[in-house]
């Protein structure tokens, strides 16, 4: 019998050695060579960076009421393969969310294991489809921004973006101040997604996002909106605007526009209704310019209160141009000059002036710079530089024509003078405080510079006064209180040429005239019928004017304007 | 009759590294199934159920080494044919799991023939061919053995259960291959082989055709089948060389890994023990499959060298096999890591075979 077995058995041992070794090597290959790798795989597959988001910080009014604010809602979900009966949860979950039970019902049969049946909904609400318990509904908890007072202040507010981003106003100005730091934490997950709660090395909290309170007065915007409402809908302009500003600090009372919007729905405006026109729409101001321009004259002494100019019965020929008053005039002093707002008048006192010296104190007002509040979108308007100044621009600026502002700039201006000739850098921003209520910023008054002296301003005062007394302004008297102000009817520029339709017409002035608490300027762009500042906005700006003077609980005074038929001469001056 | 003395002749190499492989792959166990423990309050304990069957198998081991391997011998063909009959049964009745119908349900046990099969065609081949060993130069020499093993191989090709039905060929080959076949003979078995590979590819299963196609490229299906394969190789290789440690697998414990404690075990062991772990459980195996081929050259019988031969590399094959795939040198086929798996069946045919090639080394000293 042959038998080599064991010779071949020694083959099949050098076999089992070399196989044997083979697996070593790939073993060694995988957890040596590749190792890194496959650890970066594993983590990749177990670990994952969760986000915590922070609370955004809250805004609020000058005395600290909430204007935008955070609201924990829930979001209903649903897991449509634990679903038992999804035609008697559509049924249950329409009838309380009031969405369409056949749509929830496609939702629902759907193969996915998850599916939103509604999102941001009441606590109460979710509280009631809790309690039918039914299978395979979820609720997440989810923060929205929501601002209480709805479309009170949303162009000086902005909103919040899906994503959220503050968008506009506010929100988007101070983003990084509101938004606060993302946290995170690393998870642990298994294999079906769920978290592991006991592996939890490394942890980061977010932070929250800083406050900001504002130097709104959330009364005095409410006043401001609804007067403004109620102008908007009577003359349908394209639209309006209200400022109201403190004029010895600067600060910014109430800033309302029109059209406008519901910043917690502001989706479903048009973009245009989001625009805070007041301070990036910019105009011709019109009459109103010519306090600006009779104050630099003043000041500079190129006339005096009590010249006397021929108003040419209305019609005056200048660089070849014929300038008209809208009614005819004959001799008139200065004040007479604004308070009739004549336009020959006005022509011959910037005249006197010359263009160097206007062009210095519309520069020393401001005009042209952006009035810089932290708000988006701000405009400068346009102050053409004084080498393109044409012959024609000292007879067109001082009455404001081939200059463009904004609202705020003009209430800058006026509230110089209320403020004896001083210019106060407007501002919006109170303060920002950290969560723990640390204050991180304040905002304070601060002077620009003296524009005109005190004695220009207390002459400008009287002038304005007269406007409100016996000139374009009666519109805008009050009874308690004498009022300073001043009318503008603008045309409008319409593919390059004066409309004769269309125009703004605004009233800007400041109350109590002799103790000014606020200035106000109101601005109706392109209104139907009417459109005289002193028809369409002084009425405005008197509403307003007189509820906030009673808000501010400012003690009536005795005031002779409203009866008085001559203050020139009456040794004030 | 007092049998004391076969302990005495005990090969205690092969014994030590058994009890050390049936330990560490109870360690295993209890760390794959850990969270399974814990979440139904130690209702589900594969750990202590293994304990049983390899208490089951100990008594089994003790029964054939104190029954001699030689009279079983003499049943080799009644237990083939059985075996045959089970395999029929599976496929008429047999239980499915994974989409293949593998196991016996006998009351709340289920039985694995294919498992016991290996086992059978070893016997019956090592009968049959030490009957045979004088007419090694006829073709019939290989004929016979290869329809021995074609007709159990085929019934489990049908369950469907590609890895062990591939584990009959090297065992049929290396056991023709120690009998003395000619070289001319093991050329014509290993052309007749390669050139039946399209008809075998023809005869899987399209899973089975979609397992080998994910085999070369895994990321052809990353979530689905080659989930496995990917998941395995993230396990052992994320291990490094000292492993995440016992119950600290991240990919075992978070249960990324999928039948971790049974065809995927070694997985565990690579995750939590690192190479030096897994070298420890390859160095193991080589002891234990080089053991056996000592056994099959110390051998005085035909018989008990064949058979000694057939264990040793059936052993090897599961090793390459679970171990290849788990490394991604293999396809994937359930089939189980020997001793380490958890599994009633693999767990008594590891300890039979093992209690077999014991019976061949104290037939040296010792007549039954």
């Amino acid at each position: 019998m042959r038998f080599r077995g064991n010779v071949r058995i020694v083959i099949l041992l050098f076999c089992c050695v070399i196989v044997f070794c083979s697996l070593l090597g790939r073993l060694y290959f995988l957890q040596q060579y590749k190792t890194l790798d496959f650890m970066q795989l594993a983590r990749f597959q177990h670990l994952s960076k969760v986000q915590e988001h922070p609370h955004r910080g809250k805004i609020l009014d000058r005395n600290g009421k909430p204007l935008a604010v955070n609201l924990i809602v829930d979001s209903v979900f649903a897991d449509p393969r634990k679903v038992t009966d999804p035609h008697l949860c559509a049924y249950h979950l329409s009838e309380i969310l009031g969405v369409d039970e056949k749509k929830l019902y496609e939702r629902l049969t759907r193969k996915k294991s998850f599916v939103w049946v509604k999102r941001h909904v009441l606590k109460e609400t979710t509280e009631q489809i809790a309690a039918l318990k039914l299978d395979g509904i979820f609720f997440k908890e989810e923060i929205t921004r929501y601002y209480p007072k709805e479309s009170i202040a949303s162009h000086i507010l902005g909103f919040v973006g899906i994503d959220g981003k503050g968008l506009e106003g506010i929100e988007a100005a101070l983003n990084s101040e509101l938004q606060g730091e993302m946290g995170w934490k690393i998870v642990t997950k298994d294999a079906k997604r769920r978290e592991v709660a006991h592996y939890m090395p490394t942890y980061k909290p977010a932070k929250n996002g800083n406050n900001v309170e504002l130097t709104i007065d959330e009364v005095i915007q409410y006043i401001a909106e609804s007067e403004l409402q109620k102008g908007f809908e009577k003359h349908q302009p394209e639209w309006a605007g209200v400022i109201v500003m403190r004029p010895y600090t600067g600060e910014i009372l109430a800033m309302a526009t029109r059209p406008t919007y519901n910043p917690n729905y502001f989706g479903d405006n048009p973009t245009e209704n989001r625009r805070n026109r007041i301070i990036s729409d910019i105009f011709e101001p019109g009459s109103t310019f010519k306090i600006i321009s009779c104050s630099a004259a003043l000041n500079e002494g190129a006339v005096r209160f009590d010249d006397v100019f021929d108003c040419e019965n209305g019609a005056f020929r200048v660089f070849r141009h014929t300038l008209h008053d809208s009614h005819p005039y004959g001799l008139l002093t200065v004040p007479e000059i604004i308070a009739v707002s004549s336009n020959i008048g006005t022509a011959k006192i910037a005249m006197n002036l010359g263009q160097d010296k206007l062009y210095e104190y519309l520069k020393r007002y401001e005009f042209g710079d952006s009035p810089d509040l932290v708000l988006h979108g701000e405009e400068g308007g346009i102050l053409r530089p004084l080498k393109s100044w044409s012959g024609l621009s000292i007879v067109c600026i001082p009455m404001g024509q081939e200059i463009s502002v904004s609202a705020l700039q003009m209430v800058k201006a006026v509230s110089t003078i209320a403020n004896d000739g001083t210019l106060m850098k407007p501002y919006v921003l109170k303060k920002i405080t950290s969560p723990e209520g640390e204050v991180l910023y304040e905002g304070k008054p601060q002077a620009v510079r003296e524009v005109i002296s005190p004695k220009t301003a207390k002459q400008m005062n009287e002038a304005l006064k007269l406007v409100v007394a016996r000139g374009t302004g009666l519109n805008a008297a009050l009874e308690e209180y004498a009022v300073a102000g001043k009318t503008g009817t603008a045309q409008k520029v319409v593919n390059g040429r004066y409309s004769h339709s269309k125009f703004v017409g605004s009233f800007i002035g400041y109350v109590p005239a002799d103790n000014p608490e606020i200035t106000i300027m109101v601005v109706l762009d392109a209104p139907k019928g009417q459109y005289y500042g002193g028809t369409v906005a002084a009425p405005i700006f008197k509403e307003v004017a007189r509820k906030v003077l009673q808000y501010l609980e400012i003690p009536p005074e005795q005031n002779n304007q409203t009866v008085s038929t001559n203050q020139q001469g009456n040794g004030r001056i | 009759m007092f049998k004391g003395r076969i302990f005495k002749y005990l090969n205690y190499p092969l014994l030590f590294v058994t009890f050390a492989l049936v330990g560490i792959g109870i360690i295993f166990i209890s760390s794959a199934s850990y969270q399974i423990t814990l979440e139904t309050n130690a209702q589900i304990n594969y750990a202590s159920k293994q304990i049983v069957w390899v208490v089951v198998a100990f008594i089994a081991f003790l029964t054939i080494i104190l029954y001699g391997y030689d009279r079983i011998v003499n049943l080799s063909y009644p237990i083939y044919f059985m075996n045959i009959a089970l395999l029929i049964l599976v496929l008429a009745l047999g239980s499915e799991r994974y989409g293949a119908q593998r196991w016996l349900q006998f009351g709340g046990f289920l039985l694995q023939p294919s498992e016991f099969a290996k086992i059978s065609i070893i016997l019956v081949l090592a009968r049959h061919i030490s009957l045979n060993v004088g007419s090694y130069r006829s073709f019939m020499f290989i004929l016979r053995p290869m329809v021995l093993t074609f007709i159990p191989m085929i019934l489990i090709l049908r369950q469907p259960d590609l890895g062990t039905s591939l584990v009959f060929i090297p065992i049929l080959f290396s056991m023709i291959f120690v009998a003395g076949a000619m070289l001319k003979q093991l050329i014509t078995l290993m052309s007749v082989g390669v050139l039946a590979m399209p008809i075998f590819w023809f005869l899987l299963k399209d899973y089975q055709k979609n397992r080998i196609r994910v085999f070369w490229d895994p990321n052809l299906d990353p979530t689905g089948l080659g989930y496995q394969a990917i998941q395995s190789k993230i396990a052992i290789g994320s291990g490094g060389l000292l492993g995440k440690g016992w119950l600290h697998g991240t990919q075992n414990q978070l249960n990324f890994l999928p039948k971790r404690h049974t065809d995927f075990i070694f997985s565990v062991i690579g995750e939590e023990w690192g190479f030096f772990g897994v070298m420890c459980v390859l160095i193991l195996f080589l002891v234990l499959v080089l053991a056996g081929i000592y056994v099959a050259s110390k051998s005085k019988d035909v018989y008990g060298k064949l058979v000694a031969t057939g264990i040793s590399i059936m052993l090897l094959c599961h090793v390459v096999i679970n171990i290849g795939m788990t490394i991604g040198l293999m396809p994937i086929t359930g089939l189980p890591l020997l001793f380490l798996s958890y599994g009633g069946s693999s767990m008594l045919t590891a300890i039979i075979s093992i209690a077999l090639l014991q019976s061949i080394w104290i037939k040296r000293r010792y007549d039954y």
